[in-house]
């Protein structure tokens, strides 16, 4: 048999054609019979423990020669093994013969679960896994009717015991598969789960402090075969079989996880994944299953707003409507349309970032719209701009690249399960290659750490492509241009300019070599400091650029910010990115029925200058708090309060909210239909599981509405009809016409990528000044956010504010681990703990972002790239 | 060899030997000098296939053939010397450490430089903190000589020897247990393949080998292998140690060609049974091994014999049980260790063995049915051959054979209401 080739077999009789290398329990599956397991898991390494799957396995015989032995009627002789085996652990064999249904099969399958049972308590009644339990299932289709272990006594355990505030452990419930523990090490590569102890007495225990310290834990519950592992969440909240099940798609990062969304009594009361291959295989962080709690928080907004002498009150919606028709009618009478201004969101569905920019443009007569309110509003200077908007290969081809070079960020708090399948391309075999500051998680892990002064991306890009320029073993010829400019990105300029260890470097650039297959995962941040052309650079150099491994992700904050950019959220992007000015406006105009504006507009920074300014008078804001949000505190907050009308669509009173004239309640996903295009460019349907929140809406009717009052109209907002027109105007959105797969689509009509070289430059701001120090501000999964902090569950979990600081700097300040310092900010200066720490290079310090009560751009001077801040010591 | 010349236990003979200056008087460390000077790592292999060695841990796998398994490739490669001496009855492993650990570390240094591994772990039990520090005595003054360490003998060869104490648990006398115990894992059984030898110790090449195992190398390297193979039987060669406990004159440790029969063991070497009481039952390889009866008092103990018989030979640790035994009583007793000794990976083993005990315990207390009898089989058959490693297996074998052969005592248990043998005392 060659290696990945077929095997044929027989399953009880039925011949099946499976791969090499295929273990027996899934051939069978293949052959449409089912082997009962409990430890065995098909995405984890098999135990062989529980022995549910003993079966009788034979083999042909071969003769000294290897040739078949036959019987006298001319079959394959065969060799039945002397005892069970266990079919988790067999790999199939060409010829191989399996028998699940004997009577000795059977028989040991009875046994295991009349001994599994004897250890269980069998309090199935009030047991949260009732209904969808194997234990219970396989007893009903392999077990025995009774006990012959009738002693009345059972084996007892204190129970539940909590694994931290997320899971509870119901020891007499576990039958020790070890499906937890295995998740833990060889999937969620946080291995803080263990059995301890021998025997009937073996337990799970948890040693990590905090207690079960993984951001994944609530997978352990699903995979769980039995009600040993609960959820805090679901735990004594319904049963299963009373749940609705909706699909649904992760609203907290643009990987987009698909969700069963369980709602009873109009309420969500439990989420699980839903498998797909493609983005979630079958896994969800802890704040997509956890978070949830803000669909029915007592803080959602639940009728619209309007301000009356000073205060915002109570409206109906025809007062809210009529009353932000008349702002912007009288705004844009009096000023013109570009007068008013539109921020859109990186939340919101395709279809409500869609409608957004119609109104604006189409009924609004304004290009300016953006919905980059935390940096980012540099378009990448690259020819062929905007294929590059759009990002390349698919999140699964992750896992054929033999190389990962992830730039920036913190992808195991930003976009957990994405960093879920780097673990497991790494677990197969592909290199990890970091350039990041700090020490994060990931690059703790990296066959190559590449540490720099915050901003120096480039630089250390630079000093790699330099390197492997100078090897002389690409495969691909570097342009005469890259050539030239590597010459400023010696080993040694590196070196000085952004503290990149030359050793280091060395290494990535040799890793570099040949590496098969490149996925390239690159934060925001480190886009906003120039990197996508060297990255691409690399990629072209090293021969990759065809490489079916090969994908360019950039990592950007929000759920559905490459929606918002496909959607044209952008003052000089029309939808699909139709430039601005440009003749392929025209179809837009035709397709709108509307007079369009030609010139670029401006972007969110020019808006609020404008507006602080006077020239821009009106805002309208969907899904973004720009005052919590928006780097420069006190541009916006001039802005927010210049604005004579200011227009917020959201789900709660956030900090812009407040400052607002005229406020819609939104629904949000869950609520509504509609579709999110996740990091990869897959495109994925959400459709409602729940009724809209009290008096809120849909964001495209409330869209609707507002063109209504003016006395206009976006046409049919049916989710249908909108998809439909997007589908004709969005190069690569055909597919929403239709009723998208259940594991969505991908960008179908992708242009063919030009990798094309082009010189790497130095930034202007990798030139480091001696003040003050560089503020590293990643995310935190669990931040103070409206979607986090409304689940009580998860605030507990929630990080409190600190300040990360070197040691060599801590000693300068004069601080010790745990003091308390003042960030000078031009805003206060707001005090917080010190953790003094190697994470953080010398000269910087991190603050993560968004954490309660620690508004980050009261502290930042708004500098487009790595802010400074200065540090002192407090008074204690 | 006569019955009297001892090559394992020669702390009878020379009691100080334990010494690294009694046993280089002796001619220690001789074996290891003409193997790294004289021998090709290959040959000595083949020197080892050539004597007929069997492992001495139980499963008597042909030790040569094992370590001919080792791939060549470089690389670490480790020797693992398993000192986890847990068998109940089993207690000769003790004295080799104890009383010539020397030889022990000469074996092991000769394995080393035959598979090519630089690193050796001798893994006693949690138990032996008393042999394992006279190890470790050992191990310091032959490093201090040039036998151990860097540069042995000046060939330029190293080899470090590690004695790790384990944490108290019978499965890690599983090699597989073994190693992932040293590792710092929760000692349970490996699956397998990969055999230790491929994968086995932090993922590479292993050769796990029992204390007297390695303690025969050297008088095998030193003697030749038609010494070893003149002495013993045809499948079942060398002298073996044999551990004699329980109704017997004088228990201890004996060693004797393999062959000798139960008798001879009990009899002329054991003193026999105090009171010349009746045997009842033989145990030949503690509580893992089916139990024998005064039946089998003349068969050899070999590997093959004691197969034929119905039982095994394993670590060769015979407890001898009078006429004044009570079956139940003993199966009890040993299905009690079982349990607790249950590492708890598969169900069959985990939950098994605490049914059997817990049937057990009302049968000898008198409150079990007839029906608990058969029970007890059904049990072991939903154990036996359906778990994950042998200790499984192992845990049957006290309960059937006990049945097997004295099934009337159990059922007098049940008639009576009480221990027939023990007065109502139970």
């Amino acid at each position: 048999m060659v290696e990945n080739g077929a095997v044929s077999l027989k399953v009880d009789g039925r011949v099946v054609q499976v791969p090499a290398g295929t273990l027996a329990v899934e051939a069978a599956r293949e052959a449409g019979v089912e082997i009962p397991v409990f430890c065995y898991h098909p995405r984890l390494d098999p135990v062989g423990t529980c022995r549910m799957c003993l079966v009788e396995i034979g083999t042909p015989l071969r003769r000294a020669d290897g040739t078949v032995e036959t019987d006298e009627s001319g079959a394959p002789a065969i060799r039945m093994m002397p005892k069970l085996q266990t079919a988790c652990t067999t790999t199939v064999s060409e010829g191989m013969v399996l028998v699940t249904d004997s009577p000795a099969a059977a028989e040991a399958q009875r046994g295991v679960l009349e001994l599994l049972l004897t250890s269980h308590p069998l309090d199935c009644p009030v047991c949260d896994k009732g209904g969808e339990c194997p234990l219970q299932e396989l007893t009903y289709s392999y077990g025995p009717g009774k006990s012959r272990f009738c002693y009345g006594e059972k084996f007892h355990f204190q129970k539940p015991v909590p694994f931290g505030p997320l899971i509870y452990l119901d020891r007499e419930r576990c039958i020790l598969c070890a499906r937890c523990t295995r998740f833990q090490e060889e999937i969620a590569g946080h291995p803080v789960l263990a059995m301890a102890s021998r025997g009937r007495g073996m337990e799970i225990v948890t040693y990590s402090d905090p207690p079960f310290d993984s951001k994944f834990s609530g997978n352990t519950v699903d995979i769980c075969p039995v009600g040993a592992l609960t959820s805090a969440d679901f735990r004594f909240r319904a049963r299963p079989w009373e749940l609705e099940n909706r699909p649904a798609v992760c609203p907290h990062c643009p990987v987009g996880c698909n969700l069963i969304l369980g709602t009873r009594t109009g309420t969500a009361r439990r989420v699980v994944p839903r498998v797909n291959e493609a983005v979630n295989e079958e896994w969800i962080c802890d704040k997509g299953r956890f978070a949830h709690h803000y669909l029915r928080s007592e803080r959602r907004l639940t009728a619209p707003l309007v301000r009356r002498n000073g205060s915002l009150e109570p409206a109906s919606w025809e007062e809210a409507l009529g009353a932000a028709a008349a702002g912007l009618r009288k705004i844009r009478d009096e000023a013109g349309p570009a007068a008013l201004a539109g921020i859109g969101s990186v939340r919101t569905s395709n279809e409500a970032n869609y409608l957004f920019q119609k109104l604006l443009r189409a009924v609004l007569g304004t290009n300016h719209i953006d919905h980059r309110i935390e940096g980012g509003w540099r378009h990448e200077e690259l020819p062929g701009l905007w294929r590059w908007q759009v990002p390349h290969g698919a999140i699964a081809a992750v896992e054929q690249a033999g190389m990962i070079l992830v730039v920036g960020g913190d992808l195991s708090e930003a976009q957990p399960v994405l960093e879920v399948r780097v673990k497991k391309a790494r677990r197969q075999g592909s290199q990890l290659v970091v350039v990041n500051p700090r020490s994060t998680e990931l690059a703790k892990m990296a066959d190559v750490w590449i540490p720099h002064r915050p901003g120096g991306e480039v630089g250390v890009l630079g000093g790699i492509l330099r390197r492997l320029v100078d090897g002389g073993k690409t495969p691909v010829e570097p342009s005469p241009e890259l050539l030239r400019s590597l010459r400023y990105f010696s080993a040694r300029r590196v070196a000085r300019s952004v503290g990149a260890d030359p050793e280091a470097v060395a290494v990535a650039a040799r890793a570099f070599e040949g590496s098969g297959g490149l996925a390239v995962l690159v934060d925001e941040g480190a886009l906003q400091a120039g990197c996508l052309s060297p990255l691409i650079d690399v990629v072209a150099l090293t021969g990759n650029a065809n490489h079916l491994g090969t994908v360019v992700f950039p990592l950007r904050r929000g759920s559905n910010p490459q929606g918002a950019r496909d959607m044209g959220v952008f003052p000089d992007l029309l939808p699909g990115y139709m430039p601005l000015p440009g003749a392929g406006a025209d179809r837009y105009a035709e397709a709108w029925d509307a007079e369009l504006p030609s010139q670029p507009g401006l972007g969110t920074r020019g808006i609020l200058s404008g507006t602080a300014a006077g020239e821009i008078q009106g805002l309208y804001i969907m899904g973004a708090d720009v005052l919590s949000h928006f780097p420069e505190y006190r541009l916006a907050r001039s802005a927010i309060e210049a604005a004579s009308l200011v227009i917020a669509q959201d789900l709660f009173l956030t900090e812009t909210v407040q400052q607002a004239d005229v406020v819609f309640p939104a629904a949000p996903f869950a609520e509504t239909d509609g579709s999110f295009t996740n990091l990869e460019g897959r495109i994925q349907s959400s459709p409602p599981a729940l009724e809209p929140w009290a008096d809120s809406r849909s964001d495209a009717e409330i869209l609707a509405g507002v063109a209504e009052a003016l006395g206009a109209s976006l046409g049919s907002v049916e989710p249908a009809a909108v998809r439909a027109e997007i589908a004709k105007l969005v190069p690569g959105y055909s597919s929403v016409a239709g009723r998208l797969p259940d594991e969505g689509q991908l960008w179908t009509e992708r242009q063919t990528r030009e990798w094309l070289m082009t010189p790497v430059r130095w930034p202007r701001e990798a030139v480091v000044t001696a003040d003050g120090y560089a503020l590293i501000s990643d995310p935190l999964l669990f931040d103070a956010g409206t979607m986090v902090a409304e689940s009580e569950l998860l605030t507990s979990l929630m990080a409190e504010p600190v300040v990360v600081v070197h040691p060599q700097d801590a000693e300068s300040i004069g601080i010790l681990d745990g003091d308390r310092v003042a960030i000078e900010g031009p805003d206060g200066s707001p005090r917080l703990a010190a953790r003094i720490s190697l994470e953080v290079p010398v000269g910087a310090i991190h603050i993560p972002r968004n954490l309660p009560g620690l508004p980050l751009n009261r502290m930042t001077d708004g500098a487009d790239g790595a802010a400074r801040v200065r540090l002192r010591r407090a008074a204690r | 060899m006569s019955a009297t010349e001892r090559v394992l236990l020669r702390d009878l003979d020379a009691p100080t030997i334990r010494s690294l200056e009694t046993y280089l008087e002796h001619g220690g460390y001789r074996a290891l000098a003409k193997a790294v000077r004289h021998h090709t790592p290959d040959e000595i292999i083949e020197l080892v296939k050539a004597s007929g060695l069997r492992g001495r841990g139980g499963a008597g796998f042909p030790t040569g053939a094992k370590w001919g398994f080792v791939p060549k490739d470089p690389g670490p490669k480790y020797v693992v010397c398993n000192a986890d001496e847990s068998e109940p009855g089993t207690f000769k492993d003790r004295q080799i450490l104890e009383g010539n650990p020397h030889q022990l570390l000469e074996g092991i240094a000769i394995c080393a430089y035959a598979v090519g591994a630089e690193t050796a772990y001798v893994y006693c039990r949690a138990e032996f903190k008393g042999p394992a520090g006279i190890l470790e005595t050992a191990v310091s003054e032959a490093a201090a000589r040039g036998y151990l360490g860097r540069d042995i003998l000046g060939t330029g060869l190293s080899l470090e020897v590690i004695v790790h104490l384990g944490a108290g648990a019978y499965i890690c006398g599983e090699e597989t247990a073994l190693l992932e115990s040293i590792e710092g894992r929760l000692g349970q059984p490996r699956m397998r393949p990969p055999f230790p030898a491929i994968s086995g110790l932090y993922g590479r090449p292993t050769v796990v080998n029992n204390v007297e195992t390695l303690a025969l190398i050297p008088p095998i390297v030193e003697r030749g292998p038609d010494w070893f193979s003149a002495i013993g039987t045809e499948k079942s060669k060398g002298p073996k140690i044999f551990c004699l406990s329980g109704d017997v004159v004088r228990p201890g440790n004996y060693e004797l060609p393999l062959g000798t029969t139960f008798r001879e063991l009990i009899y002329e070497h054991g003193g026999g049974v105090p009171g010349d009481r009746a045997i009842k039952a033989i145990l030949p390889a503690g509580a893992s091994a089916p139990l024998l009866t005064a039946d089998h008092l003349d068969v050899a103990m070999d590997f093959e014999s004691v197969a034929d018989a119905g039982s095994m030979l394993g670590s060769a640790s015979i407890i001898v049980m009078d006429e004044t035994r009570c079956m139940v009583w003993a199966a009890l007793k040993m299905e009690r260790f079982f349990e607790d000794e249950s590492c708890g990976k598969c169900t069959p083993c985990r939950e098994g063995t605490y049914w059997l005990a817990r049937v057990l315990e009302d049968l000898e207390t008198g409150t079990g049915s007839h029906s608990d009898i058969d029970l007890l089989l059904s049990v072991c058959d939903e154990i036996s051959g359906n778990v994950f490693c042998p200790l499984g297996d192992f845990a049957t074998s006290p309960v059937t054979s006990s049945i097997r052969h004295f099934r009337d005592e159990y059922e007098a248990h049940v008639t009576l209401g009480r221990c027939p043998l023990r007065n109502g005392k139970a």
